[in-house]
Parts: structure tokens; C-alpha cells; sequence
């Protein structure tokens, strides 16, 4: 409990590992009642175990399906579920008619519903007992969902079940056992006698290893596959730019014999091949988009624990396009374009598209640091993503050279394998630094 | 009545940079009048290099105005100290003003001398547009995001990002220097400078020391300011 601003939501996210830590750590105590260390001060940050999570946002992205929020929440904590399954569990919240709705057609009321559902379910489903966080679980919940979350709170508990709780309601609060109330910055506790009702048994589903990561990727492709706007968003800019390149380029005399003073040489051949496809690679992806949605990203973020940044700056990167946009790139272009052996040429052009992949993992990790800000939208995330001219530009210098006397295997300064090797090698670097430093 | 003046601090600030902005003007006026012409043969453009009266002072400048980010980053990451963010505020400030005088002079001297206005290849260029670059998306991002420890810790991590690009800038532009010719600055005998050039460039150097660290002071006032606004407004947020 406490008054606006007094904290109680940084203290919810700062256990889950949303805030870092200032002072102080987080300590799982294992079934031998020994004590682990989650999350420190320091920087430690340690995969948590599974736990049920209910943000003050919702933390759902309007373009899932009420269902596949409902399963991917259970999913990521280890917990099968069929859609059957779902099905009833939404029945008891008097969901089950919008399963197949998109979020984003619910009402505020019925998304906070879905939210609840997705925090408690995953205690609620599994027979060892679990850690659950709920903030302000009963905001703009209706008399009926109110009585359904009153029932689980009380269900959780009999079963051991451990709750955590933000709260203004006193409905909400009188089914606490402790409450803790924050104040100028103070805690204070209190003990609660609650009444203790006889649930029926309750049947649980099936266990596994929890495959937060999987999930996160499943997640992302089903969404992307029912509104493929990343796709299209990233290759519209580089099939405009191809365009563009092919309009300039037929209207100008390329013929070897006026090459030297249209200064249309391998470089600027390469460089026009690659650009859709590195186009395509630093356009903001829109799965950070999603993630912003409604704290979405947050929720995610603490449930996969660290491996959420590296893991979503690899997912959400461009990795289907760059290699068919560099081929449609090179099929367009060639007509237009002054080139040497067209079969070598086309062997390995596959070879910088791959890089091209790494230079997109770095983009998104990056775009990804600038969306930890509450107002991406308003940074200028393009200013940083400047030093990623260098590895494009060692793709263009490997691939004019290989326009120019052909692939070798040697490694040495100025070979097309050492040119791509070093352009992989910084946009490693770069990804890595992104992906670091704000987790550290 | 409350007290209108100006502390001390502010009083100082402004005294020290009215007095390096005539030092710059001052220091521009030599540069262009009383230092001498360079060796034409040495030089493509002997009287552009005038510029660099200016340019290196604000390199200076500006490289310490990194160094006061990069030290308020580590020292906010640490131990979210206000003088940390303090330091970090001003040296993104301060940063962008230099390193957008460096990387502006820079290809106005390039294009004279070299023929081109930039060099992918060169580290100082390259390393100082960086470091431009994220010292505008800092201060851009400061002032469109709402201030909280969250937003600091973020960008702090983009300050911190900047300088772990340093050495990533200096394999990069070396790795693809090794296939391009540097651009040589000097052809022909190692001379060493003409009194005339080093008084000059000294002069440079002292004034944009005074105008930094007026500045710097000035802007460290303005953020004690700014957040002290803050606090009581927060103070007047629970009601009367």
C-alpha cells in the first residue's frame, strides 16, 4: 500500500528486474532454503526462476490473439497448454467468446482482465507452488472479475502459493495476509487475519523446462507472420532505393569505354548491389516497436531475465531479406552495370549478405538501448548508428574485389575474405557493446 | 522579497566566457592577419590552413568535454551521484558545441587541402563525428524525455556506448586505411612551427580553455538550477 508515487511499482519492478538495483539484492531461496542471488546492486543478474508477472500497463501487444497471450504466458514459465486448455481457463473469466480477438479490439477493462489472467495463470496451473507479482491487479476490473481474482488470490494461497501485491483496493488488500505499507520512503508492516475458505481441487497441467527464449521467438514470428508490417517496412526503403539506383543508372552511359570519366567504377557497382540490403538492415524492426506497446517489452524483459537483450537484438534483426535483396539487387542492376564475371560474382554474393545479417544484429541492438528510453520515439536513434558505415564499406571493397580478379581463400589486408571477416568483427563488436553495457 | 541576483558561480561563468569568446575572436583576427603564410609548396591550399587556428583549439576543447561525459557516465553508473549526472549534462553539452566546431572546420580545411571534404580512413575525423553524433542524440534525448533515474541510466549507457566506439572506430578506420593511402597533412622537410604560428595557437588554445570552462560552469549552474525546479515542484505535487 501507499499513496501515488510513494514507490510501490518501482519496488514490484525492481524485484522482477525491470529497475536495476541502487542498493540491496534479490535472493531466491531454494527448496533447502538456501539463499540465491537473482539480482544485486553490482550488475549480477541471474535467469529467474519462473514466476507469474502482472504489470500496472498491461504489458501485451495489441496484435496478439487473447489465447496465444494467455498460452505464451504459460509457455514461458514451463507450463504446456493446449488451446482447450486455454479455452476453459479463459471460460472462468468469462473470456473464453474472445479467444481468438485481437488485444488491441479489446476494452481497457477486458485487456487489464487478459493481463490478470496471464500473471496468475502460470501459479495457478502448475502444482509446485510459485512467486507472483500483481500491480494494481484490480484496476478497471468489473464486480465479476473482481470476485474471480479474489477466488485465485485465495486459491494460490491454499496451494502455497506466494503473492505480491500493489494495491489501493481495500477489497484487495483485506485478502492479504502482510501488508507492507510505503510511506516518505518507509516501510511499515502490518499482520492480517483472513479467513481461510476450502477451494476444490484444482487440476494442473503439465510441467517442462521453461524455453523462455523459444518462446520469445514464437511469439515474435506468429505476430510477424499474421501482420508481416516488419517485412514490408524494411523492404519497401530498399526496394525504392534499388528502383532508384536502376532509374539513375539507365540514364547513364556505363559502357567500360566511359567508365573512367563517369567514374562508375566496382566500388560504386558494390556498393549500389549491397545498399538495399543494409537499408533493409537499419531500419528500427518493428518487434521494438511492439515491445513499446503498452510496457510489453517490460513484461518480456523480466520473465526471460538477461538473456532478453541479446536474444530479441538477434530476433528482430533482418535476417530473411538481405540475401534475396542483394540477388534482386544484382538482376536488376546488371543490365545497367559495367561488370566482369557475372558466374563468380553470383557464386558469392551470398557471402556479404550473410554479413549484412551481423550489421542488422548490431542495428537492432542499438535501436533496441535507445528503446529502454520512455520516449524512443522522440530519440534521434539514427545519430548512433553511424559507425555501422564501416563494415558496410568493407562489404562493398570485398565485393568490388571480387568483380575485379575474382574470389580467393587468402586472408591477407585487402582480400575479399579478410575485407568480410573485418566487417563481421566490427559489427560484432558493435552488437556486443549495445548489448553489454546497459545490462552491466 | 527573494534574493535576484546571481550567485557568484553564474557571475564568473559569464565573466569567463565573455572573455574567451573575444580570446576565440581575438585568437581568429591573428590568425588571419598577423600569423604568416605557410610554405606554398608544402600546402595545397597554404591559406586555408588559417582555420586551423580554430580547428585544433576546438578539438582540445571538445576532447575534454568527452572526457567530462564519459567520467560523469561512469561516475552516475556507480553511484547514480548528481555530480555525476551533472558532469554528464555538460559534457554532452559542451561536446556537441566543440565537436560540431571540429567536424565543421575539419572538411572546410579537408576540402582545400585533400580535395575531399571527409576521409573514412581518418581516425581523429572519424572518432570526433562519433562522438558528435552521440553527444546530439544525448542532448536531443534529455531534453524530449522525461527526466527520472530510468532515462538517465539509459542514457548514460549511450554515453558509455560512445566511448567503447572509440576503439572500435580506431580498428575500423585502420583496418580500412591499410587499403588506402593515408592523406599526407606535411610533404617535405620537418620543420618545426613558426614562433608567429605557435603564439597564435596558443592564444587559441587558452581562449577556448577560458570559454570551456565558463561554459562549463555556466551549464553545471543551469542543471543544479533545473533540479532543484524540479524537486520543488515535486514538493508542491502532494498539495498545499
Amino acid at each position: 500500500m501507499g499513496e501515488n508515487g510513494s514507490g510501490k511499482t518501482t519496488l514490484i519492478e525492481s524485484l522482477v528486474g525491470i529497475i536495476p538495483l541502487t542498493k540491496g539484492q534479490v535472493e531466491w531461496f531454494s527448496e533447502k532454503d538456501e539463499p540465491l542471488i537473482i539480482r544485486n546492486h553490482s550488475g549480477t543478474r541471474k535467469k529467474p526462476h519462473p514466476f507469474g508477472l502482472t504489470l500496472q500497463s498491461d504489458g501485451v501487444c495489441g496484435e496478439e490473439k487473447v489465447t496465444e497471450r494467455l498460452i505464451t504466458a504459460l509457455n514461458v514459465s514451463g507450463i504446456d497448454c493446449s488451446q482447450l486448455e486455454a479455452k476453459q481457463i479463459l471460460e472462468e473469466w468469462g473470456m473464453s467468446h474472445r479467444g481468438e480477438d485481437r488485444v488491441s479490439q479489446l476494452s481497457a477493462g477486458l485487456r487489464r482482465r487478459l493481463a490478470v489472467i496471464s500473471g496468475m495463470a502460470p501459479a495457478m496451473m502448475c502444482e509446485a507452488p510459485r512467486l507472483v507479482f500483481l500491480d494494481e491487479p484490480s484496476e478497471g476490473l468489473d464486480s465479476f472479475s473482481k470476485g474471480v481474482l479474489k477466488k485465485w488470490i485465495g486459491e494460490l494461497s491454499q496451494y502455497g502459493n506466494a503473492i505480491v501485491m500493489a494495491s489501493h483496493d481495500e477489497e484487495i488488500i483485506a485478502c492479504s495476509s502482510r501488508i507492507l505499507t510505503i510511506e516518505s520512503g518507509e516501510i511499515s508492516e502490518s499482520k492480517n487475519n483472513i479467513e481461510e475458505e476450502l477451494y476444490m481441487e484444482r487440476q494442473f497441467l503439465s510441467e517442462r523446462e521453461t524455453k523462455t527464449i523459444s518462446s520469445l521467438f514464437t511469439w515474435s514470428y506468429s505476430i510477424e507472420r499474421r501482420n508481416p508490417v516488419d517485412t514490408i517496412g524494411k523492404a519497401t526503403p530498399a526496394i525504392l532505393a534499388l528502383l532508384l539506383s536502376y532509374s539513375v543508372l539507365t540514364g547513364m552511359d556505363t559502357s567500360q569505354a566511359t567508365l573512367s570519366n563517369t567514374n562508375i567504377g566496382n566500388h560504386l557497382t558494390a556498393a549500389l548491389i549491397l545498399t538495399p540490403a543494409f537499408i533493409s538492415a537499419v531500419i528500427s524492426p518493428a518487434m521494438i516497436r511492439r515491445l513499446s506497446e503498452e510496457e510489453c517489452g517490460k513484461w518480456w524483459s523480466a520473465v526471460c531475465g538477461p538473456q532478453f537483450r541479446p536474444a530479441t537484438s538477434i530476433i528482430a534483426s533482418s535476417m530473411l531479406l538481405p540475401l534475396p535483396l542483394t540477388y534482386l539487387s544484382w538482376f536488376v542492376l546488371e543490365g545497367s552495370l559495367p561488370v566482369g564475371s557475372s558466374e563468380e560474382i553470383l557464386r558469392w554474393l551470398w557471402l556479404p549478405s550473410l554479413v549484412i545479417i551481423d550489421i542488422s544484429c548490431a542495428a537492432t541492438a542499438l535501436h533496441l538501448l535507445v528503446s529502454d528510453l520512455r520516449r524512443s520515439g522522440a530519440a534521434a536513434s539514427s545519430l548512433l548508428l553511424i559507425v555501422l558505415i564501416w563494415p558496410f564499406m568493407e562489404l562493398v571493397d570485398a565485393l568490388s574485389v571480387i568483380m575485379e580478379v575474382g574470389m580467393s581463400s587468402e586472408i591477407s589486408i585487402g582480400s575479399p575474405l579478410a575485407s568480410i571477416i573485418i566487417a563481421s568483427i566490427i559489427s560484432a563488436m558493435v552488437w556486443a557493446v549495445a548489448v553489454i553495457i546497459p545490462d552491466a | 522579497m527573494p534574493d535576484t541576483n546571481p550567485p557568484s558561480s553564474v557571475r564568473i561563468g559569464i565573466g569567463l566566457t565573455a572573455l574567451g569568446i573575444s580570446g576565440a575572436v581575438v585568437t581568429a583576427l591573428m590568425g588571419v592577419y598577423y600569423a604568416p603564410v605557410v610554405d606554398s609548396t608544402a600546402f595545397n591550399a597554404p591559406e586555408a590552413y588559417r582555420i586551423l587556428y580554430w580547428h585544433v583549439p576546438f578539438a582540445w576543447s571538445s576532447f575534454l568535454a568527452f572526457c567530462m561525459l564519459f567520467i560523469g557516465a561512469v561516475a552516475w553508473y556507480k553511484d547514480r551521484s548528481d555530480w555525476g549526472w551533472r558532469w554528464f549534462s555538460t559534457g554532452s553539452d559542451l561536446g556537441l558545441l566543440f565537436g560540431l566546431g571540429v567536424i565543421t572546420s575539419g572538411p572546410i580545411w579537408g576540402s582545400a587541402e585533400w580535395g575531399v571534404p571527409w576521409d573514412w580512413g581518418d581516425l581523429r575525423l572519424n572518432t570526433f563525428a562519433l562522438l558528435t553524433g552521440v553527444a546530439l542524440f544525448l542532448v536531443l534525448s534529455r531534453r524530449s524525455q522525461p527526466d527520472g533515474q530510468e532515462t538517465r541510466d539509459t542514457l548514460a549507457a549511450v554515453g558509455l556506448f560512445g566511448f567503447a566506439l572509440v576503439p572500435i572506430t580506431a580498428l575500423a578506420t585502420t583496418w580500412y586505411q591499410k587499403r588506402h593511402p593515408g592523406i599526407v597533412l606535411v610533404s617535405g622537410e620537418e620543420t618545426g612551427l613558426d614562433p608567429a604560428i605557435r603564439t597564435v595557437l596558443m592564444m587559441g588554445f587558452v581562449s577556448f580553455l577560458i570559454l570551456f570552462v565558463g561554459l562549463a560552469i555556466l551549464s553545471n549552474e543551469v542543471i543544479r538550477m533545473e533540479d532543484r525546479l524540479e524537486q520543488s515542484k515535486s514538493e508542491l505535487d502532494g498539495g498545499p
